[in-house]
């Protein structure tokens, strides 16, 4: 049975008053590293053979469409009147209305495709591969001052590639100021990227840049939301790969000092919020970016809130139509929409933290809102690793 | 191909869940067993003979032209509402309009059932389960049957007598739009980017069509065509018999979304509106901008080349398009600005009952509320217009003033950045918005609210959630119970059948309104 650290830390505390002894609150990096595990255990690899074969077969539709179209373009959505000029979802919103961007980021699309790389053939791996190395050339994922992260070149970032909308754009909603920065999720991101091809070369190759995006992080200086402790959790990965415990052993203890802060669930929703800005009143943020291990971690430690949070979500006053693609609107405002971004964090949520089943996931997967719909990919994944009556993910107990 | 009609033994779930909750008239016995044996009892219902007055489908008729020559005059009294109370209404989506046919009225719902309700008295008689939440309108055929769609991915056709499934076709992802019911077929576009016809009978398929996008435009006919807008941004008619592509055309905007084309046989035009790419307030702000000040004191023959002139120069921003019936064509440009409250696509206008005009809303300087003293702005700008679809030119409808300028709040008015869905009942126009219908008598331009949902705020913000109905004067004539309001805005047109007007408020409470002697 696992171990649930701080409800064993709770329970401690609780015998020790009950018998009347003063207790001293323990260090802050004492609980913390209650949490070190979530850090170093990774997500136990599945049998891709024992994947039900429409999902994979989805799976490979998705990514083939991908292939075929090479490299597409950020979708531009306008929901109604809440669409800010905003590269979603890292806020950066300049006015008051203006499209929505969606994947901007290139480490979307290595994150995605990394995730759907164990499911595929070999020869489909190797097309896979060659399309994130053209990719990750031209648009680098952490490479600050260039690509998606520097103007000029961050207008063609919106403007190149194969578009996923089916409408011409507006020239206007091309100029989106300020230009972004490499989000620390990215080197979760690029941590999957690695494991899962191989290509721990790329890491080395670029260190300075994934070394910077993570001193930028720092610099914040901020309780990360739970997407952010995913970001850590992959610099800690990284340098360990690269042979570093010291620095692996600093973003590790910042993740576990996430998680401490994190099982106050709703400071984490208002942080997210805050960050992403205010006119997005879906309250879906606090899900975004969410990875296996946090999602793990807050079913350990914050399962209830967590649950709670998500059925008011999802009722039926609020969105009970979230999982769909391109469901009228009904939260965030006077909107046509709802963006995709609302339903795949709710999605993930349920996958990794309340751990739904396969045969509960399924009934949420809809379609996809586009081709190269990362989120409906990420889904499908998340949907194949679910438990289900021939697969669980066990995990050993909590090691400290 | 083969069709997936599915039998009724193989829906014994679903009938089994059937509810038949009041009113039986007599019984009937089916055997509904799959491996295991087992009866279930259903009532019967007696149902009228479909007459002219129904209103069977979304617009009243495959061309959805939203005409019905029955009007009821106020005073009004509200004969029933059904979904009224808060705690236990079921919620309903905002495009869904009741249909009512043979002494029935049919509304779908979120929790994917089907109601069947009394139309005299607003007694449900039965509920049908599917298996997702219903998001638009179900069709009759006057025949005894009502078909409708669910995001459980089938197209239902529902024995109205029983409440009981006739047969079910699986389409590839869910079916959000009415269907369309002539001569014998079923019509409807679903998800998966296909356009089915089914056999009425039968609920085989006798074709489908493949477009490049989800299809959630719901689809109106006219001599041997059908029509409706994919969400690859094309306008199709294909053939009613064969699925054969007649023409395609590509229009400007982001999407069809879940309104319908609207169809004049005589002037042999399908009009079509689509989503702006640009942010609602985006759109209003720069039709102001770049029409409305610049004309302001040159009169409307200013305002109208301003806007053609607009609209020729920015087509991204044009939303209504008048189509060639045959070749699809665009015949020209109207001078029809958007307005609406979300993003969306405007309402379609209502066809008068010659087919040569149309009634829609635009934004004008001429905006009655303008003129009574509103302020400048797009919210003020609002105007009802009539289109003439042979020239494309417009004129304004100008009613008379507020019947209560010293009462401002509680007087109907036309609002530029709010979605204004309209329905023509008789020689009354009917505009269903966020908090109510406003009613246009077309004949003495009086105007009038029908129905405002929330007691308007006389402190300002503070909206009481109840229905209210006001006589001409704007006095409160008529305040019920707590509504569940705000669930989902009410951008389905009013409709009028058998001397009830029949709306869906704000909150999916169900109204009908009839006249009160006095």
């Amino acid at each position: 049975m696992m171990k649930r650290p701080l409800a064993k830390l709770v329970s401690i505390v609780a015998i020790a008053m009950l018998a009347g002894n003063t207790v001293q609150p323990r260090d802050q990096h004492c609980v913390a590293a209650d949490f070190l595990n979530y850090v170093w255990q990774e997500q136990p690899a599945m049998d891709p053979a024992g994947a039900p074969v429409d999902l994979r077969q989805a799976l490979v539709g998705e990514v083939s469409r991908m292939l075929f179209l090479g490299h597409l373009a950020p979708m531009h959505l306008v929901k109604g009147i809440a669409s800010q000029q905003a590269i979603l979802p890292w806020g950066n919103r300049a006015g008051t209305t203006g499209a929505e961007w969606l994947w901007v980021n290139p480490g979307e699309v290595v994150y995605t495709l990394s995730l759907a790389y164990p499911f595929l053939s070999g020869d489909m791996k190797t097309a896979v591969k060659a399309y994130l190395d053209e990719e990750m050339r031209r648009f680098p994922p952490v490479k600050r001052g260039a690509g998606c992260w520097a103007y000029p070149s961050y207008t063609n970032c919106l403007s190149q590639g194969t578009r996923r909308e089916a409408y011409d754009l507006p020239d206007s909603d091309f100029n989106v100021w300020p230009v972004p920065t490499p989000p620390v999720e990215n080197l979760y991101f690029l941590w999957v990227y690695a494991k899962n091809t191989g290509d721990w070369a790329y890491i080395a190759n670029n260190w300075s840049d994934i070394l910077a995006v993570y001193s930028d992080y720092k610099a914040l200086d901020r309780t990360p939301t739970y997407g952010e402790i995913g970001g850590l959790i992959g610099m800690a990965r990284l340098a360990k790969a690269q042979n570093i415990p010291s620095l692996a052993d600093e973003a590790a203890s910042l993740a576990a000092q996430g998680m401490a802060s994190g099982v106050d669930f709703d400071s984490i929703v208002k942080n997210a919020n805050t960050l992403n800005g205010s006119l997005h009143e879906e309250g879906v943020f606090v899900f975004v970016n969410l990875t296996p291990e946090v999602g793990r971690y807050l079913g350990d430690n914050v399962q209830a809130r967590t649950k709670a949070y998500l059925d008011n979500l999802t009722s039926i006053g609020r969105m009970p139509n979230w999982y769909q693609s391109r469901a009228e609107s009904q939260g965030g405002g006077e909107n046509e929409y709802s963006s995709p971004y609302v339903s795949w964090p709710i999605f993930m949520a349920n996958a990794y933290v309340l751990r739904q089943s396969q045969f509960a996931l399924r009934k949420y997967l809809d379609i996809p809102w586009c081709a190269g719909d990362l989120y409906y990919i990420q889904k499908l994944v998340a949907t194949m690793e679910a438990p289900s009556p021939s697969f669980s993910v066990f995990f050993p107990s909590a090691v400290k | 191909m083969r069709g997936k009609a599915i039998s009724l033994l193989s829906l014994v779930v679903v009938v089994l869940t059937a509810v038949s909750s009041s009113g039986s008239v007599s019984e009937a016995t089916i055997n509904v067993g799959t491996g295991h044996s087992r009866q279930e009892t259903v009532a019967s219902y007696q149902v009228a003979l479909a007459s002219p007055d129904d209103w069977p489908t979304v617009q009243k008729n495959p061309q959805r032209t939203g005409y019905a020559s029955e009007s009821v005059e106020p005073p009004y009294f509200i004969k029933w509402t059904w979904n009224t109370n808060q705690a236990a209404a079921v919620r309903i989506s905002g495009k869904t309009q009741p249909v009512v046919s043979q002494g029935m009225v049919f509304i779908g719902a979120y929790d994917g059932r089907l109601y069947a309700l009394d139309a005299n008295s607003g007694a449900q008689l039965w509920s049908f389960p599917t298996g997702g939440p219903i998001f638009h309108s179900a069709a009759a055929d006057g025949d005894g049957r009502v078909y409708f769609g669910s995001d459980d991915k089938y197209i239902y056709a529902v024995d109205i007598t029983t409440g009981q499934c006739a047969w079910a076709y699986r389409t590839g992802a869910g079916v959000w739009v009415a269907p369309l019911v002539v001569d014998g077929v079923v019509y409807a576009g679903s998800r998966d980017g296909y356009f089915y016809a089914l056999d009425a009978a039968s609920g085989r398929l006798r074709w489908r069509f493949k477009t490049g996008g989800p299809i959630l435009n719901t689809a109106a006919y006219s001599n041997g065509r059908v029509f409706f807008g994919s969400d690859d941004m094309y306008a199709y008619a294909l053939g009613a018999s064969d699925g054969v592509l007649q023409w395609r055309t590509k229009l400007p905007g982001q999407s069809f979304r879940d309104y319908w084309p609207v169809v004049s046989e005589k002037q042999n035009v399908v009009i079509f509106r689509t989503m702006p790419v640009y942010p609602h307030l985006d759109m209003l702000d720069a039709e102001f901008s770049a029409v409305l000040e610049p004309t302001r004191n040159q009169g409307f023959e200013a305002e109208i080349a301003a806007a053609v002139s607009y609209l020729r120069g920015n087509r991204a921003r044009q939303s209504l398009f008048v189509l060639d019936l045959v070749s699809g064509r665009e015949r020209y440009v109207a001078p029809v600005l958007w307005t609406g409250g979300v993003g969306g696509p405007a309402a379609p206008p209502v066809i008068d009952p010659t087919g040569d005009k149309a009634y829609l809303v635009t934004l004008s300087n001429q905006g009655y509320w303008l003129q009574a003293g509103g302020f400048y702005d797009f919210r003020s700008a609002a105007a009802l217009a009539l289109l003439n679809l042979s020239t494309g030119d417009i004129a304004i409808v100008q009613p008379n003033p507020p019947a209560s300028p010293s009462n401002p709040q509680r007087a109907f008015r036309l609002i530029g950045d709010e979605t204004s869905s309209l329905s023509l009942l008789g020689s009354s126009l009917y505009v269903s918005m966020s908090q109510g219908v406003g009613k246009i008598d077309l004949s003495t331009g009086a105007l009038s609210h029908a129905i405002h949902e929330m007691e308007p705020p006389l402190d300002g913000f503070t909206y009481a959630t109840n229905l209210a109905i006001f006589d001409r004067s704007e006095s409160l004539a008529f305040s019920s119970e707590s509504t569940s309001a705000h669930l989902a805005p009410a951008w389905a047109p009013a409709i009028v059948s058998h001397g009830a007007v029949f709306w869906k408020s704000d909150g999916g409470a169900l109204v009908a309104l009839v006249h009160q002697q006095r």
